[in-house]
């Protein structure tokens, strides 16, 4: 399962920090790139909803209990679904993948 | 002065300006410099003065007219409708101020200049939204609701990096434009991408 491909089905959340947060209350697209002052980071770190067996309102409430992350209250998951990314981002790069790669716990 | 049709040599009456200066001794005052103010409209130079109390600021406009070189000089009530808009992002960087010190990180500080220079620079720039990027600089953000967008993240001296998403044409797919440049030269790609509409009124 390390390493493969995540469904097309499958979906994911990452957590987006007040202050790219724009003020439509939307994600800022920056919020995807990779941190140009960490040299060693070559991907983002997601949640995977699907690996939590329960409805979404239970899997988001579980992220947030075992995020490793300073949750700010007026911070936000943006949730995107993994079929429909890798659409997307294919018309610019085709390199992109979304594996599953879960951090020890 | 207009671009591009400053011709060398002609310019006779430039040796009287002095005299605009010194008549109009109250808008020239102090430390401050000449700046050239481009963007969709006509350029124009303006004295801007480096006291942030703008008491003596002024403004200069030059215009050719065939080969002569005319100028008009306004007092501080232009000037000041002018660096206004700054004023309408105060509370947002004090929120993003507030924000990144829950994150332990600041604001960079030439990210700031250089974005509060953009905005004073540019008097017909339509508000934007702002956002603070992981690395601490400044990135603001105008977008239509068509999914036309241009990103802009103050690198300090003087650079941006520009994110420009576009439709070339009706119904087909957002084109997406990136790049590295100076903020004279990000004007002109913004010109070039006929994408000025979503930064000036």
């Amino acid at each position: 399962m390390t390493g493969e491909d995540l469904p097309e089905s499958d979906h994911i959340v990452r957590y987006v920090k007040p202050s790219m947060i724009k003020q439509n209350g939307y994600a800022d697209g920056s919020t995807f790139m990779l941190r140009t002052d960490t040299q060693n980071e070559t991907g983002l770190s997601v949640n995977l909803l699907e690996a939590l067996r329960d409805d979404r309102s239970s899997q988001l409430s579980r992220v947030r209990q075992t995020s490793r992350l300073n949750l700010r209250r007026n911070g936000r998951f943006a949730e995107l679904n993994v079929g429909e990314v890798i659409q997307r981002v294919s018309d610019e790069i085709d390199t992109l993948r979304i594996t599953h790669d879960p951090l020890t716990a | 002065m207009n671009q591009g049709r400053a011709e060398s040599g002609v310019a006779s009456k430039l040796g009287n300006l002095h005299l605009a200066f010194k008549e109009n001794k109250p808008n020239v005052q102090g430390d401050g410099d000449f700046r050239i103010e481009s963007g969709p409209f006509p350029a124009h130079i303006a004295w801007r003065n480096f006291d942030n109390k703008q008491s003596e600021a002024g403004k200069f406009e030059f215009q050719t007219t065939g080969k002569y070189l005319s100028w008009s000089s306004s007092r501080l009530a232009s000037v000041q409708t002018e660096r206004s808009d700054l004023r309408q992002y105060e509370s947002r960087l004090a929120y993003l101020r507030k924000e990144a010190a829950y994150e332990d990180r600041v604001i960079n500080t030439i990210s700031e200049k250089d974005f509060r220079h953009f905005v004073e620079s540019q008097p017909h720039l339509l508000k934007g939204d702002l956002v603070l990027v992981d690395n601490g600089n400044l990135r603001a953000i105008w977008e239509n609701n068509q999914g036309a967008q241009i990103g802009l993240q103050f690198l300090g001296g003087s650079s941006v990096q520009f994110v420009v998403f576009v439709h070339r044409s009706t119904g087909q797919q957002i084109t997406r434009v990136t790049g590295r440049d100076t903020l004279i030269g990000l004007l002109q790609i913004i010109r070039a991408l006929d994408v000025e509409s979503l930064l000036f009124k």
